[in-house]
Order: structure tokens, then C-alpha cells, then sequence
């Protein structure tokens, strides 16, 4: 009864306090890890009764200003390397774009959900497992994790030393072609479009494996793709689908800009190496959670067509 | 009243009496029409920035011996579902479609008595009430009709209440029940009817018929008609407003020009 707010586009009313709570949540990963949190607050908003559409555009819309948030806290600590995360955008408008026209395929053939979820849980398992082991390993100081000492390159990294005009990037202290960036670029807005996430839990692991960038930059960066990106889909998905509703974001930004400025600045708190268990942890669970709604039989056998 | 010439004493009790007598059977078959035996409150439904759902009473007031059912509808229109199935043997998917025609957005039924007692499933049918007439109405596919009525219900839109009211006797004689339905958030704005029928010997006979609308006001109805018809300048609106409150929250919690790690 008192501190509920009504969604005029969800249809439907809230507790104020929860939504703010959830934002604060989400809002801290995302100010920790650089992610966007659309693949935890999604499935909660559906929860407390939104619908799928309305939660997905809604939670873009508040991802802005999380992102906001935390990419301004890491920019004031130095944290934002705008060379990379610039390329890396424009690839994943590119990719995005390619993205879209596969998931249409996709559907023509019938097997679009499918192949999306089977995605999903490879990518989390493969991601989170990668990253546990490798943090781990580097935390414990074994010399195979270790950074330093004289190593053969690999073929990956003289690929990379191979490619053309390079430049160098202070914050992050790589010296890297552009081609790379933008490369990986696309391919994350390939999968952020099939995944139909902003791309956060998949940019970190590239930015620190592929490009080799200290990952308290990874982390900003992300932030600021991940703030351009959001506000294109919260835009286009407000004009083409009206299915934003800005009283739920409102609600969720309130919480959230606030957990990203405590998530950034617990961030710089901890080392490179316990953030990236932390962030592999999560993943893992989000993955688990995935599995078994996949592999156990649903309260409901029927769903609303549409949603996502 | 009964004025005049001077007119017998008993003439003119007999008249009296006449008159009043036939005047509240007139009333009561005037209360068979609409509004008298069926009576709902509130008729509108102001959905504001703070609502969180309503209370609809419904009276009615029928012959004495008879059991009602009191039906509360939402516009019709086609449901569009997906059914899921284990795939490969392993996995829950959406395997296929599923369509039901012409289901009411919201469905609200109240009885005085088990269905089973008001009258034959066939007769049930025919004033279509209950879900196995709404399922017969929709047509499509019968076997899963149950798993939409339970989506139905999960989001509180629809609800059958059995043998939920008892009767009270008026001084008249006449039967009085009174149900108050609880109308969550979720049901959408429109226009409701509510169907009051009753009972005798297995025959329904709908004795009233009323209706209440649900509407925004104020500023869901200002948000809901920007979003709508003026999508982009909305969608910028929103995006602008989240990126000055995520600026001003890092300006307000004063960011730190220390270059950690």
C-alpha cells in the first residue's frame, strides 16, 4: 500500500524501496566489474512482475546512469582509456549491426532460442571458468600465471605484434594496433546483439586477455562502451517499441547511481586479481542459475509470446 | 394521498393498501433490471503515480432461493502464447505457438454455490461462465487452455471465487449478497462489465448488468501518452536525465584524482 509507485508502461506497481535496493545492487557490480548487470536485473524485474520487453529497455535506460556514474569515478581515478574504448565502440556499433542480421537468420530457421541459450551458458562457463582459474593461479604466484620473466611469444601475441600502425594507449600503458580493438570490437557487439546483453561480462575478459590491459582500466573502459551503447538501445527501443518505462528507471537509477560510485570505489580497494575471481564467481552462479531454468521443468508451461 | 371526494374509510385503506403492495412488487421487479439488482462501487478507477490496485464491491439482490454468479470481464482480444516443451529430452524451450481467440484481459468470477451446483456444465456453457466456457469459446488448443488460465492467475488477472458469498434475507424476503473483489495493480486500464446471474432449477437468467472503467490519471497518463506518442523525444528525455543523475552522483560523491593501481 505505502511506497508503491505505479509503472504506467509496465502496467503494474512496485515498492519503491525494492526497486531502489535492486538498482543499488546492480549498480555496485557495475561500478566493481564494468558490467552492465542486465543479465542479473533482467530476470528480476521479471520476477516482481514486469514484463520481459519493458524490464530489457527499462534496465538500459538505467544502465546510462550507473554507467554514467561509474565511468566518471573511474575517469577521476584515471581508469578510462578513451583510445581503446572508442575503437572497441565503433567496432561493436559494426558488429552489432552484423549481430542483428544473424539472430534474424536464426529465427528463419527456427532455432534462434536455442542456439541463444546454449550460447549463453557456454560463454558464461567458459568465461567464468577461465578467469577463476587464471586469477587464482596468479594469485597463488604460480610461474606459469606469472607475468614476469622471458617468455616465447605466443602465435596469439605475434599475430598481434604483426598488425599495422600502431599507437600507444598511456592510461592502459599497451602499445597496440588499432585493427585489434576494433576487431574484438566487433566481435562483442556480435555477441551482445545474439545475447541481446550489453556485452560487459564478455568486454572485460577480451580487454584483459586479448588486449592485456590492467584490469582496474578494463573496468572503466567497459563502463564508458557500455554507457554509448545503452543509450542507443534505451533510445531506439523508446522510439521504435515503447517499452521504456522511465518511472521503473527512475526508481532503479536512484539506487543505482549510488552503487556505482560504492562498487568503483570498493574496486580500487582490491587487487587486479581478487576482483577478477570476484566478477568470475558471479558469472558462474548467473550461469548456474541459467542451467537450471533451463533443465528444470517450469512452473508454468505457457509464456507470453514476445517477450524475450 | 388517496384524496378526494369523501370515499369509504375501508375503500380507501383498500386502495392504500393496494397501492403499496403493488408498488414494492413493481420495485422489486425493477430491481431485476439493470442497476437495481446489481449494484457496483466504485464505477471508476483512477489509476495515479501511487496506486497500487482497488477494491471493487458488487451487491445484489435477487428472489430469495436463488444462487448468483457475479462476472467481471475485461475487453476481449486474442491470446498469443508460446508453449514450452523438453527439448532433446534435456532442455525447456518454447517448442511452438499456441492462440486463443477472443479471452477477456481480465476475468473475475464469484459464486454463492459450487459451479457443479448452479447449473450443467452445458447450461454453464451457454452464459458462459467459468473457465471450461471460456475455454470452449476460445477454441485452439484445449489441452493447454489450463496452463494460460494458470499464467492468468500467476499475474492475479484472473480468479474464480466458488461458493466465495453467502446470502443475507432482506425484510422483503429477498436475497442479498455483497462480494468485494480485490483489483490488483496489473489489471490494465479499461472497460469492465459485471454480469450478475442467477439461479433457479438449473437456468441462469442474468438478472443485472454494470460496468466500471479503470484509467490513468495524472502523471501515468502524461508519461504513458509521451512514451507513446512521442517516442524519441521521450527516449532522449530519459537517457539525458540518467546521464546528468550518474554525472551529479560522481560530482556529489567527489571523485578522487589519485591514480591507483
Amino acid at each position: 500500500m505505502s511506497g508503491s509507485i505505479y509503472l504506467p508502461i509496465a502496467s503494474n506497481s512496485v515498492s519503491m524501496l525494492l526497486m531502489m535496493g535492486l538498482g543499488a545492487l546492480v549498480g555496485l557490480l557495475s561500478g566493481l566489474f564494468g558490467v552492465g548487470g542486465g543479465f542479473l536485473m533482467t530476470p528480476l524485474l521479471m520476477m516482481v512482475g514486469i514484463p520481459p520487453t519493458v524490464a530489457a529497455a527499462t534496465d538500459s535506460n538505467q544502465i546510462v546512469a550507473a554507467s554514467a556514474s561509474g565511468c566518471y569515478a573511474h575517469f577521476k581515478a584515471g581508469n578510462v582509456d578513451f583510445r581503446v574504448g572508442t575503437l572497441m565502440l565503433v567496432g561493436g556499433l559494426v558488429g552489432g549491426t552484423g549481430g542483428v542480421r544473424i539472430v534474424s537468420l536464426l529465427r528463419t530457421l527456427g532455432e534462434a532460442n536455442f542456439v541463444i541459450s546454449v550460447i549463453y551458458v557456454l560463454m558464461l562457463g567458459g568465461i567464468g571458468s577461465y578467469m577463476l582459474v587464471e586469477s587464482i593461479g596468479s594469485l597463488r604466484g604460480k610461474r606459469g600465471a606469472a607475468a614476469t620473466g622471458p617468455r616465447r611469444p605466443s602465435v596469439y601475441q605475434r599475430a598481434v605484434e604483426a598488425l599495422p600502425f600502431k599507437m600507444h594507449c598511456p592510461r592502459s600503458g599497451i602499445t597496440v594496433s588499432p585493427v585489434l580493438p576494433f576487431f574484438l570490437g566487433v566481435l562483442v557487439g556480435v555477441l551482445a546483439a545474439i545475447m541481446g546483453v550489453g556485452g560487459g561480462f564478455v568486454m572485460v575478459p577480451i580487454m584483459v586477455y586479448l588486449l592485456r590491459m590492467p584490469m582496474h582500466v578494463v573496468v572503466g573502459t567497459s563502463l564508458f562502451q557500455i554507457l554509448f551503447t545503452c543509450v542507443n538501445v534505451t533510445i531506439l527501443q523508446a522510439q521504435m517499441n515503447h517499452t521504456v518505462d522511465f518511472i521503473l528507471a527512475l526508481m532503479l537509477l536512484i539506487g543505482s547511481v549510488i552503487g556505482a560510485q560504492v562498487g568503483a570505489r570498493l574496486g580500487r580497494r582490491l587487487k587486479a586479481d581478487q576482483l577478477k575471481i570476484l566478477m568470475a564467481v558471479v558469472v558462474l552462479a548467473v550461469m548456474v542459475k541459467m542451467l537450471t531454468g533451463l533443465l528444470l521443468k517450469p512452473d508454468v508451461l505457457v509464456a507470453y509470446k514476445g517477450g524475450h | 394521498m388517496v384524496a378526494g371526494p369523501q370515499w369509504p374509510r375501508w375503500l380507501a385503506s383498500l386502495l392504500s393498501f393496494a397501492v403499496i403492495v403493488c408498488g414494492s412488487t413493481v420495485g422489486f421487479a425493477g430491481e431485476g433490471g439493470s442497476g437495481k439488482a446489481l449494484h457496483v462501487e466504485p464505477t471508476r478507477i483512477p489509476i495515479g503515480l501511487f496506486y497500487d490496485g482497488a477494491e471493487l464491491r458488487v451487491d445484489a439482490v435477487v428472489p430469495a432461493g436463488q444462487h448468483v454468479a457475479i462476472a467481471v470481464e475485461g475487453p476481449r482480444s486474442k491470446l498469443e502464447l508460446k508453449l514450452k516443451g523438453r527439448v532433446f529430452g534435456l532442455v525447456w524451450m518454447s517448442v511452438r505457438d499456441l492462440v486463443y481467440e477472443d479471452l477477456p484481459s481480465a476475468y473475475f468470477l464469484a459464486t454463492s454455490a459450487p459451479l457443479g451446483k448452479l447449473a450443467t456444465p452445458p447450461e454453464l456453457d451457454r452464459v458462459g461462465l467459468g473457465y471450461p466456457a471460456l475455454a470452449h469459446h476460445a477454441g485452439g488448443d484445449a489441452a493447454q487452455f489450463g496452463e494460460a488460465v494458470k499464467l492468468k492467475e500467476s499475474e492475479g488477472l484472473y480468479r474464480v471465487f466458488e461458493n466465495s458469498m453467502s446470502s443475507t434475507t432482506a425484510s422483503d424476503g429477498a436475497w442479498h449478497f455483497a462480494k468485494t473483489l480485490a483489483i490488483s495493480a496489473k489489471v490494465p486500464p479499461g472497460r469492465y462489465t459485471v454480469d450478475l446471474w442467477a439461479f433457479s432449477a438449473g437456468s441462469a437468467v442474468k438478472l443485472g448488468s454494470s460496468s466500471f472503467t479503470i484509467e490513468q490519471v495524472g502523471a501515468p497518463e502524461a508519461l504513458h501518452v509521451l512514451a507513446m506518442d512521442h517516442g524519441l523525444l521521450y527516449g532522449i528525455s530519459a537517457v539525458l536525465i540518467a546521464i546528468v543523475a550518474g554525472l551529479l552522483t560522481g560530482v556529489a560523491f567527489g571523485g578522487k584524482s589519485d591514480k591507483a593501481h
